[in-house]
């Protein structure tokens, strides 16, 4: 079986070459037959791309960049961010899901949270601090999917601060030792 | 001059090189100051000479995410989703009328998955070093074709996407017509504007074909042999792993597909 990241770099490779023609297509399957069913679909791809042309995409077409829904309205910070963007963004940040489901969630009393981390988060989400910073100083969300289900009215849950988070949180080594000094580097908490 | 790439090559372990034409934008593009820089990303005509080329608008978007001060990040953002957005062929324009819908449907779905795939490189790029987005400085539309392939594999297509779309059809009875159009679609690059739309619609209906058959007819597009004596030649039968006769059955079953989809009764306009 061949390693998905040295896959992932003959694919990319073989869609940069400057011609795309047979003799291209049969060096990369002779070299890469584990992966001729990937390279056919790709030169399908290619063709298609120098055959069709562009999409129209109108100048006012929504761009569901988080960071402008961030800029715009502080609510939708995390809208457009869910599974394995989710996932990969809890881990450039080096922290379990779970912490971040409960910054989404705004479930971290505001002023506890460190500026380290405040600025981490802000980087990865590429948004302006105070875009993040106001979107965790309102409510706390109760998730909207149990607002349809739930025959009572579902509560929101009681906010904790940055420390009770960490503590209570399983974490790995090296996430320790990252949150640590995102709480070391803040005398607040 | 930009700072050079990082990725590697896998023949040589050479450092990739944007293209030249590429290289002298950046040189002048980055002596502009930021907010210059940003106004000309939002021309969206290629042909428009302060046209920002995409591999450049990327280079600049990766520097500006990496500062911790990084203004005009929003912006820039914005502007190369909308270039992703554009560089993803508009297949579902060119579908068969009855199939239009669906994927338009199927299009969306691969267009989140594409910007998906994008926000992920973009976020361990700030942390560290996406080598990957690399390619996108090099061919940034070929390099969406490649997250384009990746993300239509991921994504769940229509039910009836894998299940043959006319069952009805003799194997044998393609047409003169949709075997003429593989010979013009192979070697011929230049064609009326009439046969151009043609064109396009036999590939969008390529597209739909069920993974099998499309793999046929992308090798008899790229004119490589079904079988062949020659043990070195690169065939059908070895890079697909069955045998001639699967191979020829493929091919005449996606031929009978095509000729329906292209034929006029097959189209409800």
């Amino acid at each position: 079986m061949i390693d998905r990241r040295l896959a992932e770099d003959v694919l990319y490779a073989f869609s940069v070459e400057p011609k795309h023609d047979r003799q291209t297509l049969e060096n990369y399957l002779r070299r890469y037959p584990e992966l001729a069913e990937e390279l056919i679909d790709l030169s399908h791809e290619l063709r298609l791309v120098a055959e069709l042309g562009e999409s129209e995409v109108p100048a006012d077409a929504p761009v569901t960049a988080t960071a402008e829904a961030a800029e715009r309205r502080p609510e939708r910070l995390f809208n457009d961010i869910k599974g394995a963007t989710f996932a990969a963004l809890a881990s450039s940040l080096n922290i379990p899901r779970s912490i971040l489901v409960a910054f989404r969630d705004r479930l971290v009393v505001p002023a506890s949270i460190p500026v380290r981390f405040l600025n981490r988060l802000s980087n990865a989400l590429g948004a302006p601090v105070d875009a993040v910073r106001s979107y965790l100083e309102q409510p706390p969300a109760a998730a909207a999917a149990l607002s349809f289900k739930a025959d009572q009215k579902p509560t929101v849950p009681d906010q904790v601060t940055f420390s009770e988070l960490v503590r209570n949180t399983p974490l790995t080594e090296s996430q320790e030792t990252e949150l640590r000094q995102d709480l070391s580097g803040d005398e607040r908490n | 001059m930009a700072e050079p790439l990082r990725k590697k090559k896998l023949e040589d372990g050479s450092i990739y090189q944007r293209p030249p034409n590429v290289e002298a934008a950046l040189d002048v593009l980055l002596l502009l100051p930021i907010d210059e820089f940003v106004q000309r990303c939002a021309i969206t005509s290629r042909g428009d000479p302060e046209y920002v080329p995409s591999e450049c608008l990327l280079h600049v978007l990766r520097g500006v995410a990496r500062l911790t001060n990084g203004d005009h990040f929003e912006a820039l953002f914005g502007f190369l989703r909308q270039r992703i957005l554009k560089a993803l062929p508009p297949v579902e324009r060119f579908a068969p009328g009855d199939r239009r819908a669906s994927e338009s449907a199927a299009a969306a779905d691969i267009r989140d998955a594409v910007l998906a795939q994008f926000d992920e490189m973009l976020c361990r790029d700030r942390l560290d070093y996406e080598e990957h987005l690399d390619f996108f400085e090099v061919r940034f539309d070929m390099a969406i074709a490649k997250a384009r392939s990746t993300a239509r594999r991921k994504v769940k297509r229509d039910a009836d996407r894998d299940a043959p779309l006319y069952l009805n059809d003799e194997p044998n009875e393609h047409t003169r017509e949709v075997e003429a159009a593989f010979v013009r679609l192979q070697s011929d690059p230049v064609y009326e504007f009439e046969e151009s739309d043609y064109r396009k619609r036999l590939l969008a209906a390529i597209d739909l074909l069920p993974n099998d058959q499309r793999r046929v007819i992308e090798l008899q597009l790229q004119d490589i042999p079904i079988d062949s004596c020659d043990p070195d030649t690169v065939t059908m039968v070895k890079v697909l792993g069955c045998v001639e006769k699967t191979v020829r059955n493929r091919r005449d079953r996606a031929h009978a597909t095509l000729r329906k989809l292209l034929s006029p009764k097959g189209e409800s306009r």
